[in-house]
């Protein structure tokens, strides 16, 4: 059966981008939903079954730390799988959002084969 | 056979990665290095790179070339492409070479901070002694340019 995704990122560009690499990472999802920050992605998952959530850093109103923390507080909704992609590659925001639940992070740019690679095992 | 220098390969490795994986385009360096864009048909974005070294990248294209990836990523035919849509492109595109370049340049893990990407208008800004141009093209002689500029980018270039 397909799954459901959730990509956050503020930029719609990179949100396409994602998108376009999961399908051809040939992973079998049956829905892609999109948020462009931390709080559309908290209320995405408040009215959705999600499997896993791909979410940048740095975005505006809530970024990608502070909506890890918010998820993690929220016990509805805590154990849904968050991977960060991102350029940040600093040993301490990876560690931060790791603190905050984040299972694995990939860096931009990515390839399909990378995607395949880090949700694979997920799903 | 032009020698190139860690610095200018970062930025082609950083460039060059970019454009395959988000747009799937193969780029090279242009065979015409005194080709420059037309300023009438000129795009282009800057960002700040603030830490540890500092300095400012700029990323050039035609619009021709801005427009075509824009309807690729988008899947959208060429007068549906939205002006918000080719800036977020552009933007996404010299944010990710940003990136990686500071990647390949620095040690392991090393952190960096880099500023947001500013869209650009009219002319470029002249090229100096303290700035670095990349001349490069898509595989179908697209023409795109990256200049970097700043005293401690450039002295990088020297060692």
């Amino acid at each position: 059966m397909g799954k459901t995704v959730l990509i956050v990122d503020d930029s719609n560009t990179m949100r396409k981008i994602v998108a376009r690499s999961l399908r051809q990472a040939g992973i079998d999802f049956d829905q892609i939903l999109e948020a462009g920050d931390g709080q559309e992605a908290l209320d995405v998952l408040a009215g959705n079954q999600v499997d896993v959530v791909l979410s940048d850093i740095n975005m505006p109103n809530m970024n990608g730390l502070e909506f890890l923390k918010a998820k993690s507080e929220d016990d509805a909704i805590k154990g849904i799988p968050v991977v960060m992609i991102s350029t940040e590659t600093g040993a301490d925001i990876i560690d931060e959002a790791k603190s905050y639940g984040a299972i694995g992070a990939i860096k931009k740019p990515f390839t399909p084969d990378l995607i395949n690679e880090t949700l694979g095992p997920l799903l | 056979m032009i020698e190139h220098k860690p610095l200018y390969q970062a930025m082609i490795t950083a460039a060059s990665q970019t454009l395959e994986n988000m747009v799937f385009l193969e780029v090279m360096e242009h065979f015409d290095r005194s080709y420059e864009i037309p300023v009438e048909e000129l795009v282009w974005t800057s960002l700040l790179i603030n830490d540890p070294i500092q300095g400012e990248i700029r990323l050039a294209m035609p619009e021709t070339l801005l427009k075509k990836l824009t309807g690729n990523v988008f899947g959208v035919g060429e007068d549906e492409i939205t002006q918000p849509q080719m800036d977020d492109i552009l933007n996404e595109l010299l944010n990710t070479i940003g990136g990686l370049f500071m990647t390949n340049l620095l040690a392991d893990n090393q952190e960096y901070r880099i500023g947001l990407p500013e869209q650009g208008e009219g002319p470029l800004p002249e090229v100096d002694a303290d700035t670095i141009v990349w001349k490069l093209m898509t595989s179908d002689e697209d023409p795109l340019q990256i200049y970097a500029c700043g005293e401690s980018i450039v002295a990088l270039n020297d060692n």
